[in-house]
């Protein structure tokens, strides 16, 4: 079949996946009444004050399928609504506040995976020796910790206790110079990336110090999960037939756990780095909020409750669809790296 | 005893034998393992906790609500472990001299909290993943067990929900759901019958296979027809009304039971192809019994893993929930909202602010966790004997 | 008679699992002639699989040798291989000594292709004779540029004027031709190590590579698989048994080692392409003279491949003769049992009575006293020793004397 067809095949099976994710959503809004619904079609703040108007307009009263169509057509029109809680077009307030949130999961995604699978053979192979129990004890206690807890404990030692390192995106001065000075250019949004494109790496600097807590959090909670299958998968590679054989073979212990068990290892791996995009999501929600990082996941909880007593309906719903896209999105990329690495997938 | 009574006694004891043996050997791995053991103890203090909260912490004397915390008074900064009970008269009546926790921002008092936030966390933990591993049984069986276009449809129904992750999901509903839900318990039943009915048609006719389940959609649409023509409308409706923990409740429920459908139907549809299911059919069993007798004895292992480590992540969400402000209301006794709490001090100063519920949480997630990774050593058959 | 080979001396070990102490083998003693193929015979459990990986010391945990001295005889010297370093018996694995498995599909990693799993002990232990087939072929490519194409002044000219990618590619051959024959005198030299990483300066490590897959390739002719340069590439669960059991072969004799160990090779393949494997076998060992022990189950396998037999049972070996004198004149009870109990047409089943002991709580003695006809007194309280009771046959068994 070839990689090719394969990663075809898998795009459009992904389509009515996202049309059912669309249609998850759409559900429910349905829980809402018509004029909860409405907000979801506003374009700007002045629509908001005639609301009759817009349940006629999209025929929130009417069949299912009509309203379903409708959403739709909004949808692939861009249109997600307006946003109280910024002040802004739903989609607009998405593309901006992406940065903020990319930029600490960036860091977080590599050590997450190459921590996480070098832990995972290490305890493999030493199985039952000190640093196995060790690393293990070490996951169980990552996935019952609490993320938020974990925040605030890294807040009050190391920022109220020690003062090494800051919650937020950046101090006030570097976020006052990003907002005001007019030698700034956004060129990615990424603050990092930036500081350094802009000439002002003490800004980069300053950025990477604010990005060390809330990476702790991420990472701590989702490794051990990689860890756990990634020990698993090593053990079982390690009792196979091929094992025995490529020492036959004169091949170095190295070698061969490197070369021959890892590789079999990863493939069981890759399936849970799916789960990463959840659990990501998630602690972007969370992480964002303890540390007062404005960006995706603050702005959603704000929306869902924390402000005012009427929730923001479009930018939680947006939010909801988004991580669904992303979740659909990503689970897709794994599926083709699963193809790239075990050649039974592609060839059938 | 007579000799007759004698000799059926040891009849059953050499029946049972084989199992007596094995449960013993399977309490002898328990023993052996002391995280299983640490696992095991510590859910039963926590259990212990929830059972004998109203003497443990008790209820102060004017309060209506015994999940609402009591505040010593209104002040705003937290005061530490082993303050004094100032303000708050009911609370010295009912046995309260000093704060055991500390209080945290408006004085509610920390031990109360913590307490009473165990029932909360059982309630929370035990109820939603009951429920949605009832619902994920029954519709994971029958999709696995027929197959075909309705397990096409359950697949394709989960892998939507489960695009979502659970916490974004739950916030989306929690705002969603109404205050009062009028749930058409008529409708319900239907769906419920359209799973089980054709079943238990199908094994008192003796009819096998798809048709049972054609059969029974027959049978239940028949019945609503018959009872809509007769009656009107479908027959009662309730009206649920949901406060905001109880939104957070169904919310997870929703959220959870795509999970356990799909592990049910996963192995379902690997029993199926044992040799044991095409023997007794060839018997001459019926579905429900071959389900009953077969497929649910040898399946259930990994949904009563995967349900004892969900307990643990379904707190860790409902308090994550609650500390972002979706959850439990303000001076409610859940250990979530008591951190929310603490975002004001976060210092070192105010330690017991955040660390004393966190523990609670913390502590209380592990021994589930150390239950569960127990239970999937000592209960998977493949790894029981190595 | 022919030199030994492989000795195996007095080989015990012991299997340390939750039930107890399995004591798998029980003083085995075997040697390996020259040129001629062993035939280890005996039940499922009677230690002949295990005694084959003894040989590489590749018993697996919780599996431990606990005795005796495994002696090959390498380049005219003597190697115990239970007393070397691993380091040392890196080296010998897979060159000298080398294994055929029984389940080909599982002994090849699914993840990497046919080829590269023959390069990758090709790689291990031939660097330097590739290294000098890469510089002898790039001494051909150089001596082609020398050579004038050119017989007009004017079309040198012409070729001197435009510099053609052959041209550059004469520079880089001169260059990696150079490296290569820096690796060969100096293989674990810094410059050699760096430019081994560095991008384009690494080629000359990719000649080697492109040596070993020709080699590859050509294992494969050998092996008779049809459209080698295909099935190169392919995956192993691509491949049919037969061809997947032919790629383990031409891994295990890419090195031409002078033992090979093969561990019940057809027994997971259908019957037809097992004659066809079996003659295989036999072909190879005249082309690359390599001494073979083959373990068995099956007794016309034996007959087929082997010169001499010896015969497990529960731990040890039995009985150890010339294949014809093991079948016509079988000397140990167990033997004579075993043969008897080949179904043969017209003639009434028969089986051994009892069932193979327990190794964690054997019988003490000969392991074969409760089944054996002729058990005497003696045979439950001591066990006998491998003694020649003919010329060049030898028995595990009280009933004999040694000649002479």
């Amino acid at each position: 079949m070839g990689l090719a067809d394969f990663v075809v095949r898998r795009i459009l099976l992904m389509i009515p996946t996202l049309i059912g994710v669309t249609l998850l959503i759409f559900a429910v809004t349905q829980l809402f009444t018509p004029e909860q619904r409405a907000t979801l079609y506003v374009t700007n703040e002045k629509q908001m004050n005639n609301i009759p108007l817009l349940i006629q307009q999209y025929h929130l009263n009417e069949s299912i399928f009509v309203q379903y169509s409708n959403y739709m057509q909004q949808l692939l029109q861009g249109n997600l609504g307006f946003s109280q809680t910024s002040r802004a077009p739903v989609l607009q307030t998405i593309l901006r506040k992406i940065p903020a949130t990319f930029e600490v999961v960036m860091m977080s995604i590599p050590i997450i995976i190459f921590l996480g699978i070098y832990l995972g053979v290490v305890s493999a192979v030493h199985r039952d020796k000190p640093i196995d129990h060790i690393t293990r004890t070490g996951a169980i206690i990552g996935t019952s910790l609490p993320s938020f807890w974990l925040g605030i404990i890294l807040i009050a030692v190391f920022f109220s206790g020690l003062g090494w390192l800051l919650p937020e995106r950046a101090s006030s001065w570097a976020q006052n110079y990003i907002d005001l000075s007019h030698n700034w250019t956004a060129y990615t949004g990424l603050y990092t990336v930036d500081g350094l494109l802009n000439g002002k790496p003490d800004i980069t600097l300053d950025v990477l110090r604010h990005m060390v807590m809330p990476t702790i959090v991420l990472v701590t909670i989702q490794i051990a999960l990689i860890i756990r299958v990634m020990r698993s998968s090593m053990l079982e590679a390690l009792g196979k037939g091929y094992i025995t054989a490529a020492k036959a073979k004169g091949l170095t212990n190295t070698e061969v756990i490197n070369k021959h068990a890892r590789r079999n290892a990863l493939i069981p791996t890759m399936t849970v780095a799916g789960l990463l995009t959840a659990g990501m999501l998630t602690g972007v929600v969370i992480t964002e909020t303890v540390f007062n990082i404005e960006g995706l996941g603050r702005w959603a909880v704000r929306a869902a409750g924390g402000g005012g007593i009427v929730p923001d309906i479009p930018a939680v719903l947006g939010f909801a669809l988004l991580s669904g896209i992303i979740y659909v999105v990503s689970n897709l990329i794994v599926d083709i790296l699963y193809a790239v690495v075990d050649p039974r997938i592609r060839l059938g | 005893m007579s000799t007759k009574e004698r000799s059926r006694f040891s009849d059953f004891r050499a029946g049972i034998a084989p199992a007596m043996s094995d449960f013993r050997f399977t309490l002898r791995k328990i023993r052996k393992s002391p995280l299983s053991i640490a696992g095991i103890i510590i859910v039963a203090i926590y259990v212990g906790m929830a059972i004998f909260a109203p003497w443990i912490a008790p209820p102060v004397v004017g309060t209506r609500d015994p999940y609402m915390i009591w505040n010593d008074g209104y002040a705003l900064p937290p005061k530490p472990p082993g303050s004094p009970v100032i303000i708050n008269e009911g609370a010295r009546n009912a046995g309260y001299t000093s704060h055991l926790f500390g209080t945290t921002q408006m004085q509610y008092d920390m031990f109360y909290g913590c307490i009473w936030g165990v029932r909360t966390a059982f309630r929370i933990g035990v109820l939603v993943i009951a429920i949605a591993l009832i619902i994920g049984i029954l519709l994971g069986s029958v999709s696995g067990f027929y197959g075909g276009v309705i397990d096409e449809f359950m697949m394709r129904f989960t892998d939507i929900v489960l695009a979502f992750p659970g916490l974004i999901l739950a916030m989306a509903l929690v705002i969603a759901l109404p205050i009062v839900w009028k749930i058409d318990v008529g409708y319900l039943l239907v769906v419920l019958l359209l799973f089980v009915g054709p079943l238990i048609i199908g094994h008192f006719l003796k009819i096998r296979g798809l048709w049972t389940f054609l059969i029974g959609v027959a049978g239940v649409v028949a019945f609503v027809a018959l009872q809509t023509f007769l009656l009107g409308t479908t027959i009662w409706t309730w009206s649920l009304e949901l406060g905001q923990l109880d939104k957070v409740l169904v919310a997870l429920t929703l959220v959870g039971w795509p999970g356990y459908t799909r592990v049910i139907r996963g192995e379902i549809l690997r029993i199926k192809g044992e040799d044991y299911i095409e023997a007794s059919k060839a018997v001459g069993c019926s579905d429900l019994r071959v389900i009953t007798r077969h497929i649910v004895p040898n399946s259930i292992y990994p949904v009563v893993i995967m349900a004892s480590l969900d307990i643990g992540s379904m707190v860790l969400t409902a308090a994550a929930l609650s500390f972002l402000g979706i959850g439990a209301p303000e001076g409610y006794a859940d250990w979530g909202q008591m951190i929310s709490l603490a975002r004001n001090w976060m210092t070192l100063q105010y330690w017991y602010v955040f660390i004393i519920p966190g523990i609670f949480i913390f502590v209380f997630v592990l021994g589930w966790n150390l239950l569960g990774d127990a239970f999937r050593d000592i209960l998977d058959p493949t790894l029981r004997r190595k | 008679m022919t030199e030994k080979i492989l000795d195996i001396q007095d080989l015990r070990l012991n299997f340390y699992t939750y039930e107890g102490v399995v004591q798998a083998l029980d003083g085995v003693n075997l040697s390996l002639r020259k040129g001629e193929t062993l035939g280890v015979v005996g039940e499922t459990g009677c230690g002949k699989s295990v005694t084959g990986l003894s040989v590489l010391v590749l018993v697996p945990p919780p599996g431990r040798i606990e005795g005796g001295k495994i002696v090959i005889c390498e380049k005219g010297k003597l190697v115990d291989m239970l007393s070397e370093e691993e380091d040392t018996l890196r080296k010998i694995r897979g060159k000298h000594v080398s294994m055929v498995f029984q389940d080909p599909r599982s002994a090849l990693n699914p993840v990497y292709t046919a080829g590269d799993q023959i390069i990758e002990v090709l790689l291990r232990h031939r660097r330097k004779a590739l290294a000098l087939k890469a510089i002898e072929q790039l001494d051909r490519q150089i001596q082609q540029e020398k050579a004038p194409s050119a017989k007009t002044q004017e079309q040198k000219e012409k070729k001197e004027e435009k510099k053609t990618p052959k041209e550059n590619a004469g520079f880089l051959a001169n260059y990696y031709r150079k490296r290569l024959k820096r690796y060969l005198k100096h293989p674990k030299a810094l410059d050699i190590r760096v430019s081994g990483k560095i991008p384009i300066l690494r080629g000359w490590k990719r000649l080697i590579k492109e040596e070993a897959k020709k080699k590859a390739v050509n294992m494969l002719k050998i092996m008779r698989i049809p459209d080698p340069e295909r099935v190169v590439g392919m995956y192993p669960h691509e491949l049919s048994g037969g061809m997947a059991q032919r790629v383990v072969i031409a891994i295990a004799l890419a090195c031409s080692p002078e033992i090979l160990i093969a561990d019940e090779p057809t027994t997971n393949l259908d019957v037809t392409v097992q004659l066809q494997i079996l003659n295989l076998i036999k072909e190879l060992k005249e082309e690359f003279d390599s001494s073979i022990i083959y373990v068995t189950h099956d007794m016309g396998v034996v007959a087929e491949m082997s010169d001499r037999v010896a015969v497990m049972y529960a731990g040890n070996v039995v009985e150890i003769s010339a294949v014809l004198q093991t079948f016509r004149k079988p000397l140990h009870p167990y033997t004579q049992a075993l043969l008897e109990s080949i179904p043969r047409h017209g003639f009434p089943f028969k089986s051994i009575e009892g069932t193979v002991p327990s190794l964690i709580d054997p019988p003490k003695g000969c392991r074969f006293h409760d089944r054996c006809h002729y058990a005497m007194d003696l045979c439950t309280r001591e066990k006998p020793r491998l003694v020649e009771a003919e010329e060049d046959h030898f028995v595990q068994c009280f009933l004999y004397q040694p000649v002479g």
